[in-house]
């Protein structure tokens, strides 16, 4: 290391980064041109705009029992009526209120959870590619240790001995999510540590902490982010498989796993109590993972072949 | 490819041991399951008694050790619930498992390997474009959701099939079908991909070259090539059905090992769900330890680098 003279500042080198401006001004233009990816988009905004104006909009409470008016179906139907456009469930909660609503706990889920295991897993991955040795050799090992127990498996058992409820389901999510980011990020790193303007800074004497952060960090956060987006929906599908199994966001606050594990006893005479929040999970999942190509091909063209 | 042999069966060892450790940390989240497992009224004396009886009473590294030698020789603990060995409860319920398993895998690989062949040979034709539409709805749509979708039409409306149990042998229907969908989608999606880079190849020019019809050349000189990837998602897609037969079985009131864990899940019958994880990951283990073999010996590359 060369020790600088206090006051002369180290002069900057920053690579080439691949989320600068021009960078998403390509993407939108791109996206112009992308149909499905722009169809996608919009669903994503709005359901996004639904589940965060959620209180502001005028439909029903998504808690209100109507004991008389159980199990109504929806509008379109002979006995549907449009006070409930989507019909109602089993204790007569308004089912559209309850979807949208539902919506805010998915999403919350999914981006929480994701942002958890993104900073661990990128914290990970990054040092061990960066200092390699034995510090690489553990997370390495932990990673594969763990990708050898089924996810999902993984996850009911520690909930089953933390518990559910959502409180309990984002950490846990978050914690067990890290593996992928941490390959991800190492891989890139690894690249990247032998780049130019990474031994430059190096040969310069900057400490491993400012390369780390201004020299390498930028320059992963595109992959990162491609990463995360179709992370998200896993992380959706997951929490709504675990709400489905009871092991997910308790009851009464609606989300569309519960509501679909709800839904299941009904499936002979009320068929739209586990569709209609299927549906919506499927629009969300199908939005995200054809964004989420969508992105990997703008930011990264080698991998779209 | 002996060194090639020890290699893997080193790597395997390691991460069954990096498994064992994560079950055994997730098993003591709590810090300490006894609590957990007698009535909320079970005395001082009574806690002390059994946690001594179980050996939680030693210092963890002790109890890891305990925990590793007896899993070694097959004794997995007992479950609470049944008070029988917990491994001899998971074999007794596998086959259900394993029939679902390899149906779904079954019906996967019959339609997959088509597909993608088909989808490569022409690629932005028709077939191209439903297998690639069928392929990104396979990884998106939350596949109990399309379980529940498929006993409403066909069960409860067509009447064609039953919704639930295993007491006839057409009862795997639906059950595989909805297993088999992702992976389906994920084999037939690699497929495409690598059969279409093998087209590139110049020995596929030669084959052209020397006047073989499109047919030969696609099956008989690409497809081999672009096999190997797809033998390792097949392998991966293993871990996926085995952690998407837990909710499947739910779906379908199949008597596996998934509902087995729930049950466990729900009775709060923790030797048992660390039994079941453990056995799981081990199986899966083997599986993936069976395609890295095959790989080496379909690819003499493989074994070299």
């Amino acid at each position: 290391m060369i020790a600088t003279a206090p006051g002369v500042a180290l002069p900057e080198i920053v690579g080439p980064s691949r989320t600068s401006r021009s960078g998403w001004r390509l993407a939108w233009r791109h996206l112009r041109r992308d149909r499905s990816a722009y169809v996608a988009v919009i669903v994503l905004v709005v359901l996004v705009l639904l589940a965060i104006g959620a209180p502001a909009l005028p439909i029903a409470d998504p808690l209100d029992q109507d004991l008389v008016g159980r199990l109504l179906p929806p509008a379109w139907s002979a006995d549907g009526s449009w006070a409930h456009p989507l019909g109602t469930d089993q204790l007569g909660r308004d089912i559209l209120s309850r979807v949208i609503w539902g919506a805010r706990v998915s999403m919350l889920v999914g981006v929480a959870a994701v942002v958890i295991s993104g900073v661990i897993g990128v914290t990970g991955g990054v040092l061990a590619g960066y200092f390699g040795g034995w510090l690489d050799n553990v997370v390495m090992r932990i990673a594969d240790g763990q990708l050898a127990i089924p996810f999902i498996l993984l996850v009911i058992a520690v909930i089953s001995v933390v518990g559910p409820g959502i409180e309990k389901v984002i950490p846990v999510l978050g914690i067990t999510g890290w593996v992928i980011y941490a390959r991800v990020a190492r891989a890139e790193v690894l690249s990247l540590r032998e780049r130019e303007f990474v031994l430059a800074a190096r040969a310069l004497g900057a400490p491993a902490v400012r390369i780390l952060g201004r020299h390498v960090g930028p320059n992963i956060l595109g992959s990162i982010a491609v990463v995360a987006s179709v992370e998200v929906a896993n992380v959706i599908l997951l929490e709504s498989s675990l709400g489905f199994l009871g092991l997910g966001v308790q009851p009464p606050t609606p989300s569309w796993g519960n509501m679909l594990g709800e839904g299941r006893d009904y499936l002979t005479t009320a068929w739209w109590l586990a569709t209609l929040p299927g549906l919506a999970l499927a629009a969300t999942a199908l939005s995200i993972t054809v964004m989420g190509d969508f992105l990997r091909d703008v930011f990264d063209p080698r991998a779209s072949r | 490819m002996f060194s090639y042999l020890i290699g893997r069966l080193i790597s395997a060892a390691v991460t069954l041991l990096v498994v064992s450790v994560v079950v055994f940390v997730v098993a003591r989240l709590t810090g300490d399951p006894v609590r957990l497992m007698l009535p909320i009224e079970a005395s001082n004396d009574e806690v002390a008694r059994v946690r001594h009886d179980l050996g939680l009473d030693q210092p963890l590294p002790v109890q890891y050790v305990t925990f590793v030698t007896h899993a070694l020789r097959g004794d997995l603990g007992s479950s609470l619930r049944y008070q029988q060995p917990a491994l001899s409860i998971i074999l007794g319920r596998l086959p259900a498992t394993a029939i679902l398993a390899a149906t779904a895998m079954a019906i996967a690989l019959v339609v997959a390997i088509p597909a993608g062949i088909i989808s490569a040979a022409r690629p932005g034709g028709l077939a191209d474009g439903t297998a690639r539409t069928v392929s990104l709805l396979g990884q998106a749509l939350p596949a109990y959701w399309l379980g529940i979708m498929l006993i409403i039409v066909f069960a409860v409306w067509l009447r064609w099939l039953p919704a639930a149990g295993a007491s006839s042998p057409s009862s795997v229907v639906l059950p595989a079908i909805t297993l088999g969908l992702w992976p389906t989608a994920r084999i037939s999606r690699v497929l495409r991909a690598s059969l279409l880079e093998a087209l590139h190849g110049e020995y596929v020019r030669t084959a052209r070259a020397k006047g073989l019809s499109e047919s030969r050349v696609v099956l008989q000189h690409a497809l081999r090539n672009a096999l190997l990837p797809a033998v390792t998602v097949v392998g991966l897609s293993f871990g996926v059905v085995f952690g998407g037969a837990i909710i499947t079985e739910t779906v379908f009131a199949w008597p596996g090992v998934g509902r087995l864990l729930l049950d466990a899940v729900s009775q709060r019958d923790f030797p048992l769900v660390q039994a079941i994880v453990l056995t799981f990951s081990v199986l899966f283990l083997l599986i993936n330890l069976g395609v890295d073999l095959l790989y080496g010996a379909l690819d003499p590359r493989v074994r070299l680098s």
